[in-house]
C-alpha cells in the first residue's frame, strides 16, 4: 500500500515544469523533508514542555512548608521570611531590630544586639559578624540601628557605647563616630545622620559634625527618642519622633519643613510632657512610629511595632497615604516590628520583624519601582531561574545550528544551471 | 533555506531554458541537496536536543547543589520556624513526651503526615517505658489521625489513649499514696484528660456515636469548665442525637464564657432559641 500522502502531494512553492506536470521524485523528497521538519518541531515543543514540567516539578518542592499563597487583603504581598542563617538555636535570628540593604542586594541585620548578620536575597547567609561586647576597641554595647553605604561598608548606631561604628563587610573596624545615644543611622552620598535621644546629628564621611539639631522635649523643634531616620529623595531628611508619635520632615540645612499629624499642636498645647504616657491623645494615628525608608516611589514608608503595621507617607505633606499589615505570627504578620528598608532594584521592603525574630520581605503596592526590572531581579533570586538558563541555552543551541546550517550551505558549490 | 534553493531552481526553470536540459540538472541537485542536508537537519537537532537536555540537568543539579534549595539550612516560613524549634527540642531532650508530642503536632499543622506517623513511632520506642511520657505522644496521634479524617482508627486510638490515661492517673496516685501522700485526681494535669477525652469525642462524633461523645465530653468538661468549645460540642452532640433541651443549655453555657462564640449562635438558633 502506497502512503497516502504521496497520492496528494503538497506542491505549494513548486512550479510545474513546461508540460505542466511535477516532478514524482521531488515531490517525494520534498514531501519527506517537511515530515521532518513536524518531527522537529515535535522535538522542540516535548522539550519545551519538559522544561516546563521540569521547572514545575523544582519550584513545588522548592515553595517553603507553609508559605502564604497570593496577597493581603489590604494588597500586601509577602515573598519570604528569614529566621536565621542554621537550624540550631543560636543560628537563629534574636530580635533584630533594624535592617539595611547593600548596593549589591545583601541585606544586613541585627541580632541579639550584638550579632550581624547578611544574607542573600534569597535568604541564605552571607557573613555572621558576631562582635564582642563590651567597651575595647573592636568591641560593642548594643547596636541599635544600622545601615550600609554605597561601598557597602556598615553604619552601626551603638546606643550603648553612644557610637557609631564603621565597619567593613568582613567586619573590620574602619572608624567611629561619638553619639550619645544613637539609635538610628541613615547614609545617604557622603551625609551620615544619626539619631540620638535628643536630637539629630549629621556627620561627613570623616566624622566631622555638619549641623546639629534638636534638644529632647516635646516642642516644635525638639524630639524625644526618635528611632526612625531616612532620606527623601528630594534631599530632605524625615525623622519618626517616636515617643512624641508624631514624624518631621528637615530640609538639608536643618529647617523644620513640617511636623504631621498637625493635631500634635493640640498635645503640645495641652502640655504633655515628652517620654510621659500620651494616654487620652487620640490626635496621632501612631502609637510609637520608628525605623523608616523610602521607597522609588518618593514615599516615605515607617514601621510602628504597636500599630503592628508599615505606614505610608506622602513625603510633602506627610499625610498618611496607606496602612499594610497585621498582628500576629504567621508569615505576613508582624509583631512589633521596629525597622525597615527598600531593595530599588528588587521593588522590594525587607521589615525587622522583631517579636517574631525574623525578617520578613514584602511587596507594597505603589512603591514604583521598575516593574520588569524588579520582577526579573527577583525571578533570579529564587528558583525560577532555573528556567532561565536552560531556556537561554536552548535558544543558544538554536542559533548554533541555525548559523551552522546557514554556514554549511554558503560554502557548498552553488549549482548553477547554465542558460 | 533549503526550500529557498529549491524555490529558485524550479523558478529558474520556467519557460525560458532547454527543460529537457533543466530537468535533468534539477533531479540532480535536489538530490543531491536533500542526500547531504536532510539526515543532518535531523541528526543535529538531535544532538542539540541532547545537549539541552543535559545542560538542562546539569543546571538543574548544580543549582540544587549550590542552593540547597530542597533541604533548606535556615527556616524560611513561620511553619519551618516553628519545626525547626520543635526538633531541637526532641534533639535536646528526645526524653521529654512533650517535647515529641509538639513535634508531631507541628508536623500535623504543615500537613507533614507521613513524616509525623514516623515520628509517631520513633517515639513510641523512645519512650515505651513511660507511660506517663506516652500518654501526651498517644494525644498528638489521636489529633494526626483526626487531621488525616481517619475516625475510625482516630476512635479506636481515643479508646486506647482513654486506658492509658487511667493507668497513669492511677499510678500517679497510688505511688502518691505509698508517700501518705493523698492526691486529687483532678489536680493531675486536667489538660491532658481533656486532651484525650476531647479527641475521642471529636472522633466518636465524627462516627456519629453521639452517646459516647457526649460521655467523653462530660469527663472532659468535669475537668476543664471553663472552656466554651467544650461546652459547644456537647451542645451540638445534643443537638445531633435530638435533645434539644440540653443542647440548648449547653450552647448557652458556651456564649456565658465567650459571648461572640459564632458557631454557638447559629447552634442555639438551631436548637429553637435565640440568645
Amino acid at each position: 500500500m502506497s502512503d497516502p500522502s504521496l497520492e496528494a502531494p503538497d506542491t505549494a512553492g513548486l512550479e510545474p515544469d513546461t508540460t505542466g506536470h511535477y516532478e514524482t521524485e521531488t515531490v517525494t523528497e520534498v514531501v519527506d523533508y517537511r515530515r521532518r521538519h513536524w518531527v522537529l518541531s515535535l522535538v522542540l515543543v516535548l522539550l519545551v514542555l519538559l522544561l516546563g514540567a521540569g521547572a514545575y516539578y523544582v519550584w513545588r518542592v522548592s515553595q517553603p512548608v507553609g508559605a502564604p499563597q497570593g496577597a493581603e487583603a489590604d494588597g500586601m504581598e509577602w515573598i519570604r521570611s528569614i529566621y536565621g542563617w542554621g537550624e540550631l538555636p543560636t543560628q537563629l535570628l534574636v530580635s533584630p531590630t533594624d535592617v539595611a540593604m547593600a548596593p549589591d542586594g545583601t541585606l544586613w541585620t541585627i541580632s541579639s544586639k550584638t550579632t550581624i548578620v547578611g544574607f542573600n536575597p534569597d535568604g541564605s547567609a552571607v557573613r555572621v559578624l558576631p562582635f564582642e561586647r563590651g567597651g575595647q576597641p573592636g568591641q560593642v554595647g548594643s547596636i541599635e540601628g544600622l545601615d550600609v553605604d554605597e561601598a557597602g561598608n556598615l553604619y552601626l548606631a551603638d546606643f550603648g557605647l553612644g557610637k557609631v561604628h564603621v565597619v567593613s563587610p568582613t567586619g573590620t573596624f574602619i572608624r567611629e563616630y561619638q553619639a550619645q545615644l544613637a539609635s538610628e543611622v541613615a547614609v545617604e552620598g557622603d551625609r551620615i545622620a544619626v539619631a540620638t535621644l535628643n536630637g539629630i546629628v549629621i556627620y561627613d564621611t570623616q566624622g566631622q559634625v555638619i549641623s546639629q539639631f534638636g534638644t529632647r522635649g516635646n516642642q516644635k523643634d525638639q524630639f524625644d527618642n526618635p528611632h526612625g531616620i531616612a532620606w527623601g529623595a528630594d534631599g530632605n531628611l524625615y525623622v519618626s519622633d517616636t515617643l512624641n508619635r508624631r514624624i518631621k520632615a528637615y530640609s538639608p540645612d536643618g529647617r523644620l519643613i513640617y511636623i504631621a499629624p498637625k493635631s500634635m499642636e493640640t498635645a503640645k498645647r495641652a502640655g504633655v510632657q515628652a517620654g510621659r504616657e500620651m494616654t487620652g491623645t487620640p490626635q496621632t494615628p501612631y502609637q510609637v512610629p520608628s525605623g523608616m525608608t523610602r521607597d522609588a516611589a518618593g514615599r516615605i514608608l515607617l514601621v510602628d511595632p504597636f500599630n503592628f503595621s508599615i505606614m505610608a507617607h506622602d513625603s510633602k505633606t506627610g499625610t498618611i497615604t496607606a496602612s499594610f499589615g497585621e498582628f500576629g505570627s504567621a508569615d505576613g504578620m508582624f509583631a512589633y516590628p521596629t525597622g525597615m528598608d527598600y531593595d530599588t532594584g528588587r521593588d522590594y521592603f525587607v521589615v525587622a520583624d522583631t517579636a517574631n525574630n525574623r525578617l520578613q520581605i514584602v511587596r507594597l503596592p505603589g512603591s514604583g519601582g521598575n516593574a520588569l526590572q524588579s520582577a526579573l531581579r527577583r525571578l533570579l533570586d529564587g528558583p525560577v531561574w532555573l528556567c532561565l538558563f536552560p531556556l537561554g541555552l536552548l535558544v543558544l543551541a538554536l542559533m548554533l545550528w541555525y548559523l551552522k546550517r546557514r554556514w554549511r550551505n554558503r560554502d557548498e558549490p552553488q549549482h548553477e544551471v547554465p542558460k | 533555506m533549503y526550500l529557498a534553493n529549491l524555490s529558485e531552481i524550479t523558478g529558474s526553470l520556467t519557460g525560458r531554458e532547454n527543460p529537457t536540459l533543466m530537468s535533468e540538472q534539477r533531479s540532480e541537485v535536489v538530490e543531491e541537496d536533500v542526500v547531504q542536508q536532510e539526515p543532518d537537519l535531523l541528526s543535529s537537532a538531535l544532538r542539540y536536543a541532547i545537549f539541552f537536555v543535559i545542560a538542562f540537568a546539569l543546571t538543574g543539579v548544580l543549582y540544587l547543589v549550590v542552593t540547597n534549595v530542597l533541604d533548606p539550612s535556615a527556616p524560611r516560613t513561620a511553619a519551618e520556624a516553628q519545626l525547626v524549634v520543635v526538633r531541637n527540642a526532641v534533639k535536646t531532650n528526645p526524653n521529654s513526651g512533650a517535647n515529641w508530642a509538639d513535634f508531631i503536632r507541628a508536623l500535623t499543622g504543615v500537613k507533614q503526615y507521613d513524616q509525623a506517623e514516623k515520628e509517631l513511632e520513633n517515639a513510641r520506642r523512645v519512650l515505651k517505658k513511660s507511660d506517663e511520657q506516652r500518654l501526651l505522644i498517644e494525644i498528638a496521634g489521636q489529633e494526626l489521625l483526626l487531621a488525616q479524617q481517619k475516625y475510625q482508627e482516630a476512635y479506636i486510638a481515643g479508646n486506647t489513649a482513654i486506658a492509658l490515661e487511667k493507668k497513669v492517673r492511677e499510678t500517679v496516685v497510688k505511688e502518691a499514696a505509698a508517700k501518705g501522700l493523698r492526691i486529687d485526681p483532678k489536680l493531675l494535669g486536667p489538660e491532658i484528660t481533656t486532651g484525650v477525652y476531647l479527641f475521642h469525642a471529636r472522633a466518636a462524633g465524627a462516627l456519629e456515636k453521639w452517646d459516647e461523645a457526649i460521655d467523653s465530653l462530660d469527663v472532659a468538661i468535669t475537668y476543664t469548665p471553663r472552656a466554651a468549645n467544650l461546652y459547644f460540642l456537647r451542645g451540638d452532640a445534643y443537638l445531633r442525637s435530638g435533645d434539644k433541651k440540653n443542647a440548648t443549655k449547653d450552647f448557652k453555657a458556651a456564649l456565658k464564657f465567650d459571648p461572640q462564640y459564632t458557631a454557638a449562635q447559629v447552634g442555639l438558633e438551631k436548637a429553637g432559641e435565640s440568645k
